[in-house]
């Protein structure tokens, strides 16, 4: 199993797709796309695969477990912060060699893909981000969690506490399951997969890392302002039903980086992941994006 | 991609993943590092379309070996199997590959060899593929001559004595369509970035020279030895020899009839199913 030495921790990382493909006289270099897992800590690779390896056949398609998430686990909890994770992804491109990679990420990992483009603003081809925030607006979220709860005519203190507490801790079973199965279920069209946790090897579940994030630094980042030093061309598709990533922080987003690099894609009904709702029209735009 | 090993960069390139992501089930696959022949004049991406059909049982990681294809040139004192298979087993320990199933091809199972000889303990597995622990300039030579090829005996001769890049252009061009009934296309061959310097380097220096017979004893993983029965310049009889000085519990030697080498050109179907089979071990 392959790991790449970054410095002060081994990331590890998976390959689908040859970066060569050869046909006759000549080989070609298809470029090199790099993508990024949400839920820190909670999540690994694993549940992108199927969706994010049919690119395969037009990148070199690389899969990272993040410092401290699957099978990168890392104790350090100095490091465990978005700076450092979009450092890392630099780290690692200068350790394999990655010239000019098109770096993608569904929520925690686009904000990492954002991180990245903010410090290397030259590095990356383009990003391809999914789901994912500029900032997170907590008082939203919880608004919008508190009518959805009314609309379905659901107990409503018990699934607002909980989604207040996913947020500020502690994180307990109940309230874990409460948010994902009572609330987040309430929200958008109901998708055959949506990130299938049962891939996910409870060995490398590291949710002291996920507490940490989920109720520390993912609540007081702000890119907002810092979008607009990134250089590269960006896809966004997102859904308008998030709670957590929902249709007004999209917005923002999309009116934070510069006008001219970003084309964005909004599917109607879908929550994250929002391409799982029409994943074959996602693969026609983001094959079209990488070209 | 690039990686920083043993002082030089090498390339490789990736089929197929480490893990198989099942519905509800993860399975760590081994690795499979397929390491080319003909230094200098070849690099990986010949050896793409056999190898890469196991990329469902095997992670396929194809290198360059120092100095060849995409991998840094470098220096001549630097281009002989000591430092290609310390450089192997440099790139394992970096990307924290472990027990490597190895599958090398003519000059790569020299590579393989001395890698058996330094490194033992952290082979997972090893496809020595139309290749040998020694290889006798005359036993060749005699077996051109066997097949009525007097003159490409002469000229394989005078290469091998006195290597020299005019030797190696008529070597390659009356020699070489010997080496198999279905050779490697021009399109194949001419897609390979060359540094010929290398190869002529190996051949004045190590290619009559190396004798790895009495290190195979040293093996403790599962072997497998396949090689064309026609070929002249990769004997079945070195593959014999090799085998007979394997622990018989780990070897398993395929003689395929009417082929050469590379074997699974003429042979494409049986050779993939011998190397299916073997991989089953893993």
């Amino acid at each position: 199993m392959p790991y790449a030495d970054i410095g002060d921790v081994k990331l590890f990382f998976e390959v689908y797709g040859s970066k060569l493909k050869s046909a006759g006289k000549d080989t070609k270099e298809k470029p090199t796309f790099i993508f990024l897992h949400g839920g820190a800590g909670y999540f690994d690779h694993t549940p992108y695969v199927k969706f994010w390896s049919r690119f395969s056949d037009v990148a070199e398609v690389v899969f990272l477990d993040q410092r401290g998430s699957g099978r990168s686990q890392c104790n350090d909890m100095s490091t465990w912060n978005l700076k450092q994770w979009g450092k890392d992804i630099y780290l690692f491109c200068e350790a394999l060699g990655i010239q000019k990679p098109i770096v993608g990420g569904i929520s925690y990992g686009g904000m990492v893909a954002m991180s990245y483009a903010i410090q290397y603003p030259d590095h990356p081809l383009s990003l391809i981000l999914t789901d994912t925030d500029a900032y997170i607006d907590k008082e939203y979220m919880l608004h919008l969690v508190e009518e959805k709860l009314k609309k379905h005519n659901k107990p409503i203190k018990p699934g607002v506490a909980a989604t207040n507490a996913m947020f500020t801790g502690p994180i307990t079973d109940e309230v874990f399951e409460t948010y994902f199965y009572e609330v987040l279920n309430l929200f958008g069209k109901p998708v055959e997969v949506l990130d299938d946790f049962s891939v996910v090897d409870p060995k490398y579940i590291n949710t002291k890392l996920g507490e940490y994030f989920l109720c520390g630094e993912l609540m007081t980042f702000d890119f907002r302002g810092d979008l607009k030093k990134t250089k590269c061309p960006v896809l966004f598709l997102t859904g308008d039903q998030g709670p957590l990533h929902s249709l007004k922080t999209a917005k923002e987003l999309i009116a934070s980086f510069p006008k001219e690099n970003i084309q964005y894609k909004i599917f109607e009904g879908a929550k994250p992941a929002c391409y799982e709702l029409d994943p074959l029209e996602s693969e026609r735009l983001i094959k079209a994006f990488i070209g | 991609m690039f990686i920083e090993v043993n002082g030089t960069k090498l390339f490789f390139d990736v089929y197929g993943s480490a893990l198989k992501v099942e519905k509800s089930n993860v399975i760590e696959k081994p690795t499979l590092i397929v390491l080319h022949g003909g230094h200098g004049f070849i690099d990986h991406t010949l050896y793409v379309e056999f190898w890469s059909q196991f990329s469902d049982q095997a992670q396929v990681v194809f290198l360059d070996q120092r100095g060849c294809g995409r991998s840094s040139p470098d220096k001549e004192e630097h281009w002989n199997l000591k430092t290609w298979a310390e450089d192997l087993y440099q790139f394992c320990q970096k990307l924290d590959i472990k027990n490597p199933i190895i599958a090398g091809v003519s000059m790569g199972g020299h590579v393989m060899c001395e890698l058996v000889d330094k490194h033992p303990a952290f082979i997972g597995g090893l496809i020595f593929c139309n290749t040998e622990a020694q290889f006798i300039l005359d036993d060749a030579c005699n077996a051109l001559k066997a097949n009525g090829a007097d003159e490409a005996a002469k000229i394989t001769r005078e290469f091998y004595i006195k290597p020299s890049l005019e030797g190696f252009i008529a070597y390659a061009k009356k020699c070489v369509p010997y080496y198999a009934k279905k050779a490697y296309s021009v399109e194949e061959l001419s897609r390979c970035k060359k540094q010929p310097e290398l190869f002529i380097h190996y051949c004045k220096n190590e290619m009559l020279q190396f004798d790895y017979s009495n290190k195979l004893g040293g093996i403790t993983c599962p072997t497998l030895l396949l090689v064309g029965e026609a070929s002249p310049f990769h004997l079945p009889i070195r593959a014999k020899e090799m085998a007979a000085q394997i622990k018989p519990e780990y070897v398993t030697l395929a003689l395929i009839s009417d082929a050469g080498a590379a074997v699974y050109k003429d042979k494409p179907q049986e050779s993939y199913e011998i190397v299916n089979a073997f991989l089953e071990k893993f």
